[in-house]
């Protein structure tokens, strides 16, 4: 057959100019965070930006405040999420279902998040309300501020509502067809059904979580829309804080927006040498069945 | 195991609650006029913010249609370069493999932020900044990692024995692909297109930067009004968009259970 | 189809799978491809049918090379032995995809595909979908669709592997008639030697990427080239001993030959060795009881020995494990092997 070497390049190429193109703003991100900026007569690259990003009292807290968000958000959403598919595995139930059910949040985008948290969990929305029908509290004001506090709570709320499903999606196929061929074959051998699954089904599950995990993390870490919306005036989260000094009148402040962005690059970085591990195995398994 | 049917209803009971009684608060706010502390239900309703937002109708038609427009073409794009990309890697060996399969979910491991700061320049310098272009562009750049997610699992699990059958019946190597694989692969098509078609329709960041508010889309329009307060017209938009969302990506999979008749659900059963 | 091929080297994942293949198959020929699995069997096949790309040799069809022809113009049809069934179109669809490819006018392939759901006795099946037959039912539907293709060489990859042994000897029937009448070049595939034995006009033995022998199956069963050949084909005896001066000797006697002198093995098909009564050299020390036939184990002089014969004859003689009997060969059939050959 000719062209077999050619054609799987033929093939990749939209997605190599689509990926060159993502790496060309990745890089030119990095090297603004080092205080290059030809235009602006800025060529020497500096560390300074880093360092003061880091130093400074108000960026240090919208760092840290992101991180909190980002990790919190994605623990709580991963360990909802996993244990919702364990119950439906282990169960063994039809998920026709719920499976349709999870599906709506993810077609939910964040900024419609967004206004159901305001309608639910604000000081005026429904919790509230039915807080003061039960007679728990009798002002707006002493239901706790979830909204625009320094705690992010809110925010944290949004993102499980919106990324637990995701995990379900993620997982949940994985995790059934794994039960059905080898817990099955545990608990034929004795083993009770849940033990079985923790010993059995979870294990072989834990790179897909893991992977999972990763993808909401570094997508709460770096998103807009929900601490925009929902989060405080201070401390801002990072990603809200880079796009201020980013749009500043003054171009000279870029570099600092450039840091910031830095920062999630570096944890995003981190994350994704993380994931690129987790993937080997998937790779590795492309590998073998190819070519054929 | 009677127990254990008990435990898995009431996650379904649970997980119906929570999912949908925002949903369901979000709805009758489209029609609420006033709906005053400390009241569980509106003392009065009004199609008054419905009326507003139809009122504008032409501007109401215009976002919807470029929202939609580009929510469909980062779509079709996902799934045209998500077809290439993962029969790339699942046809053929080549160097780099490992690398090709990475890059192909590694914007899912950079933030949008980060991602759309960065290449602002560039987009400038490409004369792509605030248009229309542009903004696919960079959606697609988004909707691309889980279309091909999707697809490359679709394609690993339908193997190439059909194909090879296909050809020793005659047909050509495109041939195949588009009689035996294609259709076969259609469930998986839809899944990728619908989740790129949500991931676009839902971006807000990229659309901001690069669309630079000469594009405007769902989410554009709707910020504004959520960050006035102004519950029941935001309410309006985001009931109004997710309806046309539901409806369009009911319709395509329609036309994806026609397209392939009768299943092949044997794959995916 | 008129196949020739020559010194065929194919290579799957940097493995030489088949290490130089020789095989001819005259047109209207019905060869069966025998060995063991992981042999080679369904690599060659491929390689023929040109999903497999060869890395040395040459394949020709009426004189003209195979090797650039893209699969879908060598008109060599596989039935896989996992079927291959399209399941997303029915019976129909599947029987006509060949024809819809050619674009052949509707009325035409009607009759053609409902011409052939006869042939296969499945009349009436073609609005049927693939998930709602048998086994049996998929294998007819899979014979058929290949026989649409209008083949001229058919392929057939083990595809009755699964069925119980009344289909799997019905399909083989099927397959025979098919071929007779239509005269169509074919290669079956198999594993199981009497299938073998039974349909074809030749049978190729293949074992480790190379073909052993090829002959009629009278032939390959009678004289066959090697132990491993002989050994494939059912039990032998094996008794090493020495020809000299057109004799040949061992320990169950001396007979004529046309051997060089030196060292000999014969090998004796089990039917041809017997027990006489009157002897006690040999004890009986097995009976397997196969109904119509019986196979005893002999151990004495000359090792453990296997004698076929038949329940009757088993009966008449009154053996019994213990018991202790004489032993004789009939050397008509004997086939004799160099000794280096044991190897």
């Amino acid at each position: 057959m000719s062209g077999r070497k050619a054609a799987p390049w033929l093939l990749l190429l939209p997605h190599i100019l689509l990926t060159a193109l993502f790496l060309v703003g990745l890089g030119a991100g990095l090297v603004q965070s080092l205080g290059v900026i030809p235009a602006l007569g800025l060529t020497e690259p500096t560390l300074d930006y880093y360092k003061e990003v880091l130093t400074r009292p108000d960026m240090l807290r919208s760092v840290l405040y992101s991180l909190r968000i980002a990790l919190l958000s994605a623990l709580i959403a991963t360990g909802a999420g996993v244990g919702i598919c364990a119950v439906l595995t282990v169960s063994r139930r039809a998920h026709d279902r719920l499976v349709g059910l999870v599906r709506l949040p993810i077609a939910v985008p964040h900024v419609v998040v967004a206004l159901l948290t305001v309608l639910l969990c604000s000081q005026n929305g429904l919790l509230a309300r039915l807080a003061c029908a039960l007679g728990l509290i009798g002002e707006q004001s002493q239901f706790p501020a979830l909204l625009y506090d320094g705690a992010g709570v809110g925010v944290i709320l949004a993102y499980v509502w919106k990324e637990t499903p995701f995990i379900v999606y993620f997982v949940l196929a994985l995790m059934a067809n794994v039960n059905e061929n080898l817990g099955q074959a545990a608990v034929n051998l004795g083993a009770r059904p849940w033990r079985a699954f923790c010993r059995v089904t979870l294990p072989l599950c834990r790179n897909t979580i893991l992977s999972g995990f990763l993808i909401i993390f570094v997508f709460a870490l770096g998103a807009y829309e929900l601490p925009f919306l929902l989060g405080a005036t201070v401390p801002k989260a990072l990603p809200v804080l880079a796009y201020i000094e980013y749009m500043h009148p003054d171009m000279r402040h870029r570099p600092y927006a450039m840091a910031l962005n830095g920062i999630v690059i570096l944890l995003s970085v981190v994350s994704a040498m993380a994931y690129y591990a987790l993937m080997r195995r998937k790779v590795a398994a492309l590998e073998r069945g190819g070519g054929a | 195991m009677r127990r254990r049917s008990v435990l898995s209803g009431a996650l379904l009971a649970a997980g119906a609650v929570v999912i949908l009684l925002p949903m369901a608060v979000m709805a009758i706010w489209v029609f609420t006029e006033r709906w005053a502390w400390p009241a569980l239900w509106p003392q009065s309703f009004s199609l008054r913010a419905a009326r507003e937002v139809l009122h504008r109708s032409g501007q109401l038609a215009g976002v919807l249609a470029s929202s939609v427009g580009i929510s469909l073409a980062v779509a079709v794009l996902s799934v045209i370069v998500g077809l290439m990309t993962a029969r790339a890697v699942t046809a053929y060996d080549f160097p780099g493999k490992g690398l090709a399969v990475f890059f192909t979910s590694l914007p899912l491991m950079v933030p949008v932020t980060v991602f759309a700061m960065g290449v602002q320049v560039t987009f400038i310098r490409l004369g792509l900044n605030n248009t229309v272009h542009g903004v696919i562009l960079a959606h697609l750049l988004y909707s691309l990692p889980y279309a091909v997610y999707l697809i490359t699992d679709g394609m690993r699990a339908l193997g190439t024995a059909l194909e090879e059958q296909a050809r020793v019946l005659g047909a050509t190597g495109p041939g195949a692909f588009r009689r035996v694989t294609l259709p076969l692969l259609a469930p998986v098509l839809l899944a990728a297109f619908s989740m790129a078609y949500i991931v676009s329709f839902s971006q807000y960041f990229l659309t901001l930067l690069l669309g630079g508010g000469q594009v405007k889309t769902f989410t554009m329009v709707m910020v504004p009004y959520l960050q006035g307060g102004e519950r029941n017209i935001a309410s309006v938009y985001s009931v109004l968009f997710l309806a046309v969302t539901f409806l369009l990506l009911t319709l395509f999979g329609r036309l994806a259970r026609r397209w392939m008749r009768h299943g092949g659900g044997d794959f995916y059963g | 189809m008129d196949l020739s091929i020559r010194d065929l080297r194919v290579r799957l994942q940097d493995t030489e799978i088949l290490h130089g293949v020789d095989l001819d198959i005259a047109d209207g020929e019905f060869v069966a491809l025998l060995g063991p699995s992981g042999c080679g069997k369904s690599t060659l096949i491929k390689s023929v049918a040109g999903l497999l790309d060869a890395s040395g040799g040459e394949i020709r069809a009426d004189g003209q090379s195979l090797l650039a022809v893209p699969p879908e113009r060598r008109g060599t049809v596989i039935v896989f032995q996992d079927l291959r069934l399209f399941p997303h179109i029915t019976v129909y669809e599947n029987i006509a995809f060949s024809l819809t490819l050619k674009k052949r006018p509707r009325e035409e392939t009607v009759r053609t595909v409902e011409g052939l759901l006869e042939e296969v006795q499945l009349p009436g099946y073609g609005k049927r979908r693939i998930r709602e037959l048998s086994g049996g039912e998929m294998q007819r539907v899979a014979l058929a669709r290949a026989l649409a293709a209008e083949p001229k060489l058919l392929l057939l990859d083990e595809p009755f592997t699964g069925l119980n042994e009344k289909l799997r000897f019905e399909m083989g029937r099927l397959v025979q008639k098919l071929h007779r009448e239509r005269g169509l070049t074919t290669v079956l595939i198999t594993h199981d030697r009497q299938e073998a034995l039974r349909l074809a006009d030749r049978v190729a033995l293949m074992q480790d990427g190379r073909i052993l022998q090829h002959g009629a199956p009278e032939d390959i069963f009678w004289h066959p080239v090697s132990r491993t050949v002989a050994e494939y084909f059912g039990k032998v005896n094996c008794l090493p001993g020495r020809a000299e001066d057109g004799r040949f000797s061992c320990v169950l006697g001396d007979w004529p030959c046309d051997l060089a002198d030196g060292s000999w093995t014969a090998a004796i098909r089990p039917f041809d060795m017997h027990p006489v009564p009157g002897g006690a050299d040999y004890a009986v020390t097995g009976i397997d009881f196969l109904g119509e036939t019986a196979e005893l184990t002999l151990t004495g002089p000359a090792g453990a020995v296997t004698c076929a014969l038949t329940a009757g004859a088993l009966a008449e003689l009154g053996l019994a494990v213990g018991s202790r009997t004489g032993l004789m060969a009939d050397p008509g059939r004997a086939v004799y092997f160099r000794e280096e050959e044991r190897a």
